[in-house]
Order: C-alpha cells, then sequence, then structure tokens
C-alpha cells in the first residue's frame, strides 16, 4: 500500500501515523492526533509491542468502518482542540471559553445529516471528547422537538397501542407545551 | 441501520437531554430504551424509592467530584464530564415544575399589585393637580374682577372731579 498523501511536514518533526480509511484514502497526522482516537492508540500499542525488535512506527492503520468525509472533520476538530488545549495549558477557564467559541462556530458548518457521520466515526475511533461534544449537539438539537421529530431521527417506530399514545400524552400533556416546529 | 445510531451513542444523547425533554421523548422512543436504562421510572409502588440517582452528564465544566464507580466502569466518555445528579421520577418532577410555575405566578400577582399601587398614587396626583389648576382659574378670575373695579373706580373719580378729589 502506498502513502499518497506523503507529504513533509515543515511545521512539526513528530511522528507520522497512517491510517486507512473505507474509501482507501490515506491520512497521515501527526502521533498527537492520532492518539485522541483510543481505537487507533489501542491498534498502535498492540502493533509496537508485537514489533518490538523492528521498531517501526510507520504502519499503516485501517479504518475500516470510517470514511474519508468524517475523518477529516475528526482530523481537523482533533487538530483545533489540541491546539485552543496547549494555547491556555495553565487556563482552564480560558481554554472552555475558546472551545465553547470554536464548537459553535463549527457547528455552524456541518448538516445534521454529517453529525450522524461524524458520531459514528467519533463512536469507532473512540474519540471521547468529540463524541461528548457531538451527544451535547444533538442534545441541543432536539431538546425542544416533538415526538415525531425525534422519532425520525433516532429511526424509531412507535410501538404503542392505539389510543394508549393519547392517554399517555393527555397525562404529560405539560411535557408537551413549548415545543418548536420541525 | 447504518444510518441510525448505535444504541449506546443514543443514550449519550438521552443523558444531555433536559427533565421535560425526557418525559416527552419517552413516549416516541421505544419503550425498552428509557426504561431499560432506568432514565425516568414510572414504578412508584414502592413509595419509599421514588428518587434514584442517576449518572447525568453534563457539560464539561463540571467537576469530577460524584463520579460512580459504574460509570467509570462503563468507559463511555470521560468520566470527568459525569457529574452524579438525582433525577426525579416523572411524578416528582412534575411537581417540582409545578411549584416552579407556582412561585412564579405568585410573583406575577405581586408584581401586578405594585402596579395598581402605582397607579393608584399617579390618580392620585393627578386629582391634586387638576385641584389646582381649578384654584388658580379662580385666582385669575378674581384678579380680572379686581382689575375691572380699578378701572371702574379710575372713571369714577375722573367723572367726580379728578385727582384733585383724593385730597379732600
Amino acid at each position: 500500500m502506498s502513502n499518497q498523501s506523503e507529504s513533509p511536514n515543515p511545521t512539526s518533526s513528530s511522528n507520522k501515523i497512517t491510517l486507512k480509511t473505507s474509501d482507501n484514502e490515506v491520512f497521515e497526522v501527526e502521533e498527537a492526533v492520532a492518539m485522541k482516537f483510543c481505537t487507533v492508540k489501542q491498534y498502535f500499542d498492540d502493533e509496537n509491542n508485537n514489533n518490538v525488535t523492528s521498531g517501526t512506527s510507520t504502519t499503516l492503520i485501517p479504518l475500516p468502518n470510517v470514511e474519508s468525509h468524517p475523518l477529516a472533520i475528526l482530523i481537523t476538530y482533533c487538530k483545533k482542540h489540541l491546539e485552543i488545549k496547549a494555547n491556555n495549558a495553565d487556563n482552564k477557564k480560558e481554554m472552555e471559553i475558546d472551545m465553547e467559541h470554536y464548537e459553535r462556530e463549527f457547528l455552524k458548518n456541518v448538516m445534521p445529516q454529517e453529525l450522524t457521520e461524524l458520531i459514528l466515526a467519533a463512536n469507532y475511533l473512540n474519540f471521547k471528547e468529540a463524541l461528548d461534544f457531538f451527544c451535547r449537539a444533538v442534545a441541543s438539537a432536539i431538546q425542544n422537538k416533538s415526538v415525531e421529530y425525534v422519532r425520525k431521527f433516532f429511526g424509531l417506530e412507535s410501538d404503542f397501542k392505539p389510543g394508549e399514545e393519547e392517554k399517555l400524552r393527555e397525562e404529560f400533556a405539560w411535557s408537551f407545551e413549548g415545543v418548536d416546529e420541525d | 441501520m447504518s444510518d441510525y445510531l448505535p444504541e449506546e451513542v443514543v443514550l449519550e444523547i438521552l443523558h444531555r437531554l433536559p427533565v421535560k425533554s425526557l418525559i416527552r421523548f419517552r413516549h416516541c422512543v421505544d419503550k425498552p430504551y428509557l426504561e431499560h436504562y432506568k432514565l425516568i421510572d414510572d414504578n412508584n409502588d414502592s413509595s419509599s424509592d421514588q428518587i434514584q440517582h442517576i449518572d447525568f452528564p453534563l457539560t464539561s465544566s463540571l467537576s469530577k467530584r460524584g463520579v460512580s464507580r459504574k460509570r467509570k466502569c462503563r468507559d463511555k466518555l470521560d468520566s470527568s464530564q459525569h457529574f452524579s445528579i438525582c433525577l426525579l421520577t416523572s411524578d416528582e418532577a412534575r411537581v417540582h415544575l409545578l411549584q416552579e410555575a407556582r412561585e412564579q405566578q405568585q410573583e406575577v400577582v405581586q408584581l401586578e399589585e405594585t402596579v395598581r399601587q402605582r397607579q393608584e398614587a399617579m390618580l392620585y396626583q393627578q386629582e391634586a393637580i387638576q385641584q389646582q389648576m381649578e384654584r388658580m382659574a379662580s385666582f385669575k378670575s378674581q384678579l380680572e374682577k379686581a382689575a375691572d373695579f380699578k378701572s371702574r373706580l379710575a372713571h369714577l373719580i375722573q367723572r367726580l372731579g379728578g385727582p384733585g378729589w383724593r385730597r379732600i
């Protein structure tokens, strides 16, 4: 397998890790970024343990469940995350403000369908910060939505018997107040 | 199914919803979801056990305290982002919301009362101003009358013999 995107990065001399997505695209990322993806980290550690003698760290790590589009976005997010963290290493509050600001900007450029894709990728890669952020984003997006909207969003079928749901709706009518338009 | 999220991710999303939304969505999301994970417990048979502790992940700004061991073991999201909170059963939540609403209503009533008092005070002041205006108008008419008398007096004096009259 060839490293298509092998290009020397003048800004950093740190180790590179090569990731290969399900649609056969190759990403070369810095070790710090790749280590945020727990699945990659695990694979990398296992690999290193097996090849202690050879000492090769240029292994190509296959990601059969991740496509290139969400991975590219995740790598961007991860880089920014690390950057913000490094810039405000001694000030946690500043870091959180910066992060919040970035996340708000980030969500402006993400479609709802993309968000599902991103969550699946982040979940597979076990990238905790991103998964938490995406879950928060989805939660705030659906918290004022109607039952029908959420059902569609999660791909669920109503399993109530006829009349049963109406009864519950009547009983908990107060929780159906202030629902946004779909 | 590939378009839809795995169960554990759905659960993470549900964990981040406010109680009101949870109670609304429990009727849409498959029954097992919410009941299986004990996000909401409707079985109020055991009256002493209405409040249950669940781990409620909130934003990352929350402290590390109160992280339950069970949660850590589950190794889902960063454990620092979770914090233990009492989630009330639906009835308790409803009572809580009702109480809040009642308090707000009381506040509104109080505000209305102060508005009414101020309105009354303003009406009173308006009346006082009107009275003073009336008094001023009557003063004015008296002044006019006085001026009228003065001119008539001057006229009489002239007819009676001019300014020499005063000297008599």
